[in-house]
């Protein structure tokens, strides 16, 4: 268990770093997506479920889908 | 999107995240999960519903007047704070786990909490409904 919240922790950081390098936005989204599923696991992990049931709600799901809809009205790439 | 096979799954798959939505809202003070995040579960199988049917129809299925419903989610709270007092429960006493269940049989409990629950769940879907269709709309 105690490699496991290891492994989790270290791919947190790892998203939470490329997110913020990466230029295109888009894909900086969809690592922010894969983030909050991470996120959702290390909660489950924690034993928080209800935590980790809103986090997949709407980390994963509504946060990722207005994101979108915010790129596709600008433009896709960071200057 | 105009694809015959997002469009047959999404049709599939919507009752049951509606299910799954329900089941979490109503078991909410029993089990994980709560009012929030089952409104959020709702909200978002109609936001996949926009994402693949377009706007026009989805805005059938949602009008836009049902996100200005204020009042109803108010009354929710106090037809329950009516119910609990005229069932004669003590109010004072409400505050230990299972005072809200009223024994109906052996294994099923009706939740008393579930009326609020369902108020908070409605006004965060329609809410979340209503912010992407804004979202969307302001395209044209």
């Amino acid at each position: 268990m105690e490699i496991l919240n290891i492994i989790l922790i270290l791919f947190l950081i790892v998203c939470a770093l490329a997110v913020e390098r990466t230029k295109d936005l888009l894909s900086a989204i969809i690592i922010f997506a894969s983030y909050s599923l991470v996120m959702a696991i290390l909660w489950l992990v924690l034993m928080a479920p209800d935590i980790a049931l809103t986090e997949a709600a709407i980390g994963a799901g509504v946060t990722t889908i207005l994101l979108i809809a915010t790129v596709s009205r600008i433009r896709r790439v960071e200057k | 999107m105009d694809d015959l096979i997002v469009k047959t799954i999404i049709r599939i798959v919507t009752p049951f995240i509606y299910l799954y939505g329900m089941y979490i809202i109503l078991n909410a003070s029993a089990s994980p999960g709560g009012s929030f995040a089952g409104g959020a579960i709702m909200g978002s199988a109609i936001v996949l519903y926009t994402i693949v049917f377009g706007l026009a129809k989805a805005e059938k299925k949602v009008p836009n007047r049902i996100g200005k419903l204020k009042r109803e989610v108010l009354l929710c709270f106090v037809l329950m704070a009516f119910v609990v007092v005229f069932m004669g429960y003590d109010v004072l006493q409400l505050r230990e786990p299972g005072a809200y269940q009223i024994p109906y049989g052996a294994e099923v409990q009706v939740e008393m909490l579930s009326l609020v629950n369902m108020g908070i769940a409605f006004k965060v879907a329609v809410t979340l409904i209503s912010l992407f269709h804004v979202f969307i709309k302001e395209d044209h």
